[in-house]
């Protein structure tokens, strides 16, 4: 065979770098974008691109906190009418919204409208 | 005493720098699939499927730079063909592998992206064709 130029040896260089680091970050994954099962009264969590509950009941007068865990942006907004509208939430960053009225509220992230939730507010 | 003969040659065709070329823009969309997996970017499946193509786009480059066959740029033409349905299929209907994205974004990874698979593309087209050619001569 014959020896390669520099440009072949720099490729396969970069081409095995970028093998080795596709496989540790395959294997590496954590759970760390998993949403745990448990979460705290009146939390929600957005992880693996998914809202964690998708599903939360709160009373009116009770506050709802979004954490974004995930690095990307996402957006916690009504799909109709309906009060929540984050803006953007940076990873790392959380929006809380208190309910002061009744209702069942669909939201959905505008970024990603794949992801979608529900906030039931009782009148208690 | 003998003539010296003149050997005849077949012209020869290269595709040299468009092989290097296309393994540069594999490589490039390879690693942009990647750093969008460690980003999170994605549901599970999705993030699996970027290190899968992180991979597979490692593997054809060396093969692209280290074969002179016409093999490894079909193989490029599938892994990117491949690559740019699976980004049109994810921003139609229910989108792909449970994901859906909106027109460029993220930004600017999407548009990165589709200049360098299309580039891809053309470069890894051009080195088939060489190469058939030169088998076939």
């Amino acid at each position: 065979m014959p020896r390669p130029s520099p440009a072949q040896f720099l490729i396969t260089l970069a081409a095995g770098v970028l093998l080795v680091v596709s496989a540790v970050g395959f294997i590496g994954q954590d759970d760390e974008t998993t949403p745990s099962g448990d979460s705290a009264p009146g939390a929600v969590a957005i992880a693996g691109f998914r809202f964690n509950p998708e599903q939360i009941t709160v009373n009116v007068g009770d506050a709802v906190t979004w954490t974004n865990e995930d690095e990307a942006v996402h957006t916690v907004t009504t799909t109709d009418e309906g009060p929540i509208d984050s803006g953007d939430v940076a990873g790392g960053a959380t929006y809380e919204l208190v309910f002061d009225e009744a209702g069942t509220f669909a939201y959905i992230c505008t970024l990603h409208p794949n992801m979608d939730g529900t906030v039931e507010v009782t009148d208690q | 005493m003998t003539t010296p003969t003149t050997p005849t040659t077949t012209p020869m065709i290269t595709d040299g720098p468009w092989r290097l070329l296309a393994a540069v823009l594999v490589l490039a969309g390879g690693a942009v699939h990647v750093s969008l997996a460690f980003d999170g970017y994605g549901s599970p499946d999705l993030i699996d499927a970027f290190y899968l193509n992180g991979a597979v786009s490692a593997v054809v480059a060396a093969w692209l730079v280290l074969s002179s066959g016409v093999a490894a740029p079909l193989a490029g033409l599938g892994l990117t063909a491949g690559s740019l349905i699976g980004f049109g299929l994810s921003r139609i209907g229910d989108g792909t592998l449970g994901f859906r994205a909106t027109g460029l974004d993220p930004s600017p990874e999407a548009a990165l992206t589709l200049v360098v698979e299309v580039a891809a593309l053309v470069a890894l087209a051009l080195v088939a064709r060489t190469a058939w050619i030169r088998r076939a001569a």
